[in-house]
C-alpha cells in the first residue's frame, strides 16, 4: 500500500490532465498545472535548502497557491505546518518558536514576525519563503526532545491546538496516518472523479486534510469556500448551489446557521449527494431541516480528535430525527481504529455506562510536538488489562447494545465552539495576564443554534482600573484568535466562590445563562 | 414612527448603540467597513440579525442576508428603515419610535 501522500496523489496528478483540480472564485487550476506547479515549488524549496524532515510553516490563507505549496512541501520531503495568519503575532510566533528551526512561507510583513519572535531570518529560493532560526531557544526546544521525533521524515503535518496552559500544542501526523484515513474516507464516501467537493475548513483545521488530499487522490474538483460566503447563511447557500457541489463537509455551525435563518429553498441543492459534519454535535432540529430540504442526500456525522488523524468514528443517519431532542451518535470506529471506554479507575466501563473514551489502533499521532510530558499524559501504553498505545480523548462516551458509540461531553474544560477546539483555561490565562483585574473567570454556556457553546467571562476590577467589556475584548484580541475571545462579559464586585475558596464556575455559568 | 431623516437618524443612533454595547465594537471600528476590515465575523452576524429583529420588530428573511445591507452602521440602518417601511403591520412599524425619546 502507498504510504506517502504524494504517492497517493500521483496517479490523479499524472492522469487527470486538463481536468480541473482546484476552484477558487473565478480562478481554477487543472491537474496538469497543479502537477507542474507543485513540482516546481518542491525543487525551489529543495534548492533553497529545505531538506526531508524539515518543517515549513505556512502563515497563509487557503488558496489555490497555498494548496499547491502544501503539495510542493510534501514533495520536497518536508512537513507542512499550517498557521492561521489572522492569529495575533504573539500566538503565531509561539508556534513558530516551537517549530524552529523551520521555514516560513508568508505574505505578511515577515520582518515584523522575525522581530517579535527573536528569529534570525534569511530568504530562501522560493519567493515568500524564509528560513527561521530562533535566536533565543524557547523552553520547548531542548535538543533532547528531537529524539521523540526520530520519524520526522514520516511527518506530513503539524497542527496546533489550544492548550490549557496558554501555550498552543503541536500535533504531528504521519504520512501513513493520512494515507490510511483518506483511503478509507474516499472508499466510504464513494468519491468519484466527477465529484465537486467543498473546501470549507481552513488549512489549520484537520478537516481540510480530507478535503484536499481526498479530492485530489480521486481526481475530483475541490471548491474553496470564499471567505465572504461564510459570513451569512444565504451567501453560503448561494456558493453551494452555484458550484454544484456534490459533497459538503464542514463543522455543524454552518449547517445550523442555514437552518436557523431558513436559507435553503426546498430542492435547492439537486446535485448534493452527501453532507458530512464533524468537530462537534449537530443538533436534531438543524439535521431535520437539512434532511427535509435535501431529501436525496446521505448525512454522516464523523468524530475524532486531531490526535487521531481527522476522524476515528462515523455514523450515517438512517432517518430524520424522531424528536428535536434526539442526539446523533458518533457511531462506529473506522476499520483499523479501536475504541475503549474506561471508568475513573482505568477499568473498562460496563456497557451502557458513561466513561472516558480512549482511541487506539491505526491513525495515532506520535505524540505532542517536542512535549514528552504532555505526550506521556495523553498517550498511554500502560492501561491495565489492555495492550497497545491509547490516546486519552478527554471525551465522555458510552456504547449502546448495538455497539454504537455516543458522546456525552468532556471531563475537563475543553469546549467546541463553532467547531473550534478551545481550552477555556487557555482563554483564562490570557485574561489573567491583563493588569487591573482583581479576579476573572472564563466559562461557557450552551446556546445551541449557530454558536453551540459560547465563551463568557466574569471579572472583578482592581481599584482604579477602568476596563470595560469593549476594552477587554480589544485587549484579548491582541493575544488570542477571535474565536477564543469571550462573547459575553460581566463585571462583578466579587466572584462567587465555593467552600474551598475557588471560583464557583457553575454559579458564574448560571449568571450568563439568560443570554 | 418618525418619518424621513429624523426617523433614519433615530435608527442610526440605535444601530450604533447595538454595535457598541452588544457586539462590543470600538468607536473607531464603527467607522470601518465591517466586512472588508474583518470587524465582525459570522457569529457576530448571527447575533446582529437577532438583535435587529428583537430591537426593531422586523423579520429578516434569507434574501436580506447580503453583505451590502451590513457593511456599516449606515447601511444597516438603511436596511432597517426599508424593512420598517415594507412592514404592512403598523404595530411593527412603531419599533424605532420607542427609541426616539
Amino acid at each position: 500500500m502507498t504510504r506517502r501522500i504524494e504517492a497517493l496523489l500521483a496517479p490523479a496528478l499524472r492522469e487527470r490532465g486538463d481536468h480541473v483540480a482546484l476552484v477558487e472564485g473565478d480562478q481554477s487550476l487543472t491537474y496538469e498545472d497543479l502537477e507542474r506547479e507543485s513540482l516546481e515549488l518542491a525543487s525551489w524549496l529543495t534548492v533553497g535548502g529545505v531538506r526531508p524532515g524539515d518543517r515549513v510553516c505556512l502563515a497563509l490563507p487557503k488558496s489555490i497557491d497555498s494548496i499547491a505549496l502544501v503539495l510542493g512541501v510534501l514533495r520536497a520531503g518536508a512537513a507542512y505546518v499550517p498557521l492561521d495568519p489572522r492569529n495575533p503575532p504573539a500566538r503565531l510566533t509561539a508556534m513558530l518558536r516551537s517549530c524552529a528551526p523551520c521555514w516560513l512561507a508568508t505574505d505578511q510583513p515577515a520582518a515584523m514576525l522575525a522581530e517579535t519572535a527573536n528569529f534570525q531570518m534569511r530568504p530562501a529560493a522560493a519567493r515568500g519563503v524564509f528560513r527561521l532560526t530562533a535566536v533565543r531557544p524557547s523552553r520547548e526546544e531542548p535538543a533532547a526532545n528531537e529524539a521523540v521525533f526520530e520519524g520526522a521524515r514520516d511527518l506530513a503535518y503539524i497542527l496546533f491546538t489550544s492548550g490549557s496552559t496558554g501555550e498552543p500544542k503541536g500535533v504531528p501526523i504521519t504520512h501513513e496516518n493520512v494515507v490510511g484515513y483518506v483511503s478509507w474516507a474516499n472508499a466510504h464516501f464513494g468519491v468519484r472523479p466527477e465529484d465537486r467537493i467543498s473546501s470549507h475548513a481552513p488549512l489549520n483545521f484537520d478537516m481540510s486534510v480530507w478535503d484536499i488530499f481526498g479530492t485530489l487522490a480521486a481526481g475530483a474538483e475541490l471548491h474553496l469556500t470564499p471567505q465572504e460566503s461564510n459570513l451569512t447563511p444565504t451567501l453560503l447557500v448561494d456558493f453551494i448551489a452555484r458550484s454544484g457541489l456534490t459533497q459538503w463537509y464542514s463543522v455543524p455551525s454552518v449547517l445550523s446557521g442555514v437552518a436557523v435563518r431558513d436559507a435553503l429553498p426546498p430542492g435547492g441543492f439537486p446535485q448534493l449527494k452527501r453532507v458530512i459534519w464533524g468537530g462537534e454535535a449537530l443538533l436534531a432540529p438543524a439535521l431535520d431541516y437539512w434532511m427535509g430540504r435535501v431529501p436525496g442526500a446521505i448525512f454522516t456525522n464523523v468524530y475524532g480528535p486531531t490526535e487521531t488523524t481527522v476522524n476515528c468514528t462515523y455514523h450515517t443517519v438512517g432517518h430524520r430525527p424522531a424528536s428535536p431532542r434526539e442526539v446523533i451518535p458518533i457511531g462506529l470506529p473506522i476499520p483499523g481504529r479501536r475504541l475503549l471506554i474506561l471508568d475513573e479507575d482505568d477499568r473498562p466501563a460496563p456497557p451502557g455506562t458513561v466513561g472516558q473514551l480512549y482511541v487506539g489502533g491505526e491513525g495515532m499521532s506520535p505524540g505532542y510536538w517536542r512535549d514528552p510530558e504532555k505526550t506521556a499524559k495523553a498517550f498511554r501504553n500502560d492501561l491495565p488489562g489492555v495492550v497497545g498505545r491509547w490516546y486519552r480523548t478527554g471525551d465522555l462516551a458510552s456504547q449502546d447494545d448495538n455497539g454504537v458509540y455516543h458522546f456525552h461531553g468532556r471531563v475537563d474544560r475543553q469546549i467546541k465552539s463553532r467547531g473550534y477546539r478551545i481550552e477555556l483555561d487557555d482563554v483564562g490565562v490570557a485574561l489573567g495576564r491583563l493588569p487591573g483585574l482583581e479576579a476573572s473567570a472564563v466559562v461557557s454556556t450552551f446556546v445551541g443554534g449557530f454558536e453551540g457553546r459560547r465563551i463568557c467571562a466574569a471579572y472583578v476590577l482592581s481599584p482604579g482600573a477602568d476596563w470595560t467589556p469593549t476594552s477587554l475584548k480589544a485587549a484579548l484580541s491582541r493575544d488570542l484568535p477571535s474565536y477564543m475571545v469571550p462573547r459575553r462579559w460581566l463585571g462583578l464586585p466579587a466572584l462567587p466562590r465555593g467552600l474551598s475558596g475557588k471560583a464557583d464556575l457553575p454559579a458564574i455559568e448560571r449568571m450568563f445563562a439568560d443570554g | 414612527m418618525a418619518d424621513g431623516e429624523s426617523g433614519l437618524d433615530a435608527i442610526v443612533g440605535v444601530v450604533r448603540q447595538l454595535l457598541l454595547t452588544r457586539l462590543l465594537l470600538s468607536a473607531d471600528q464603527l467607522e470601518s467597513d465591517l466586512v472588508e476590515d474583518g470587524i465582525i465575523d459570522s457569529a457576530d452576524f448571527m447575533d446582529l440579525f437577532l438583535l435587529l429583529e428583537e430591537t426593531f420588530g422586523i423579520v429578516i428573511a434569507a434574501e436580506d442576508l447580503i453583505l451590502e445591507n451590513f457593511r456599516s452602521a449606515d447601511q444597516i440602518s438603511g436596511f432597517v428603515a426599508r424593512k420598517l417601511a415594507e412592514g404592512a403591520d403598523p404595530a411593527v412599524a412603531q419599533g424605532p419610535g420607542r427609541h426616539d425619546s
